[in-house]
């Protein structure tokens, strides 16, 4: 089981914050996007997202597998 | 020390300066740095030319305590100690958002790492702003796109 969590203005437009799927071999972060959140491609959003993998910042290419958990979100904006 | 905390609270940032300059102090001995460095943050009334009347600033729990504590560890040996102070949840204007601080022998450290400590945070650490924005009468929401451009810090 991969665990996804999506955050700020891309939770609210995907209407949901936490994802459980089932994977039986690794994958790239890009296909678990197409396969678990949606078909929509990342860059058709309003702004570049980002994706980080047990809390360390990733690119879409970056492997991931039974265990990991995987976040999506927008731009962070702190400071 | 290389201290990070994240606040649900309202911060009263230079009685936090005080109250932490105390405690380096009892645990490390008064005397050991000759420099402090400071930079507040605080949540403005107006952005884009629009009025702002409140601030939600999300966080991801567990990854955002990571990243600053990995910003704060990337910091020269020649710091003493550094602080990063965040607030989360809703935010009022006039309030203090962030403290970033560091303290050293001598003033050039303490300065350098105290803007590394806040152009890293805007750029690492991930926290969303979402404003409360009023135009003509109307109260809206919205996500703030992105940060302030990167002030570069090695030179």
């Amino acid at each position: 089981m991969i665990t996804i969590k999506l955050f700020a203005s891309l939770r609210e437009k995907l209407a949901k914050s936490t994802i459980e799927f089932t994977v039986q071999q690794p994958l790239t972060v890009a296909e678990l996007w197409s396969q678990a959140v949606t078909t929509t491609p990342p860059d058709a959003f309003d702004g570049a997202l980002f994706c980080a993998v047990n809390h360390e910042h990733v690119d879409w290419q970056h492997e991931v597998s039974d265990g990991d958990e995987v976040a999506f979100f927008p731009q962070i904006t702190g400071g | 020390m290389r201290h990070v905390e994240l606040l649900e609270t309202p911060l009263t940032p230079y009685a936090w300066l005080g109250h932490f300059e105390s405690e380096l102090a009892e645990k490390f001995g008064s005397g050991r740095f000759g420099a402090a460095a400071v930079f507040v943050g605080t949540m403005r009334d107006f952005n884009e030319g629009e009025s702002v009347s409140r601030l939600f600033l999300e966080h991801y729990p567990g990854m955002t305590e990571k990243q600053l504590q990995q910003i704060s560890e990337q910091i020269s040996n020649d710091v003493l100690h550094t602080a990063i102070v965040h607030r989360v949840g809703h935010i009022e204007p006039g309030q203090a958002i962030v403290i970033t601080a560091a303290w050293s022998a001598h003033r050039q450290a303490a300065f350098d790492a105290c803007r590394q400590l806040i152009e890293a945070l805007k750029h690492e650490a991930p926290f969303w702003k979402q404003e409360q924005r009023q135009t003509q009468g109307k109260k809206k929401a919205h996500w703030v796109q992105a940060n302030t451009p990167l002030i570069q810090t090695d030179h």
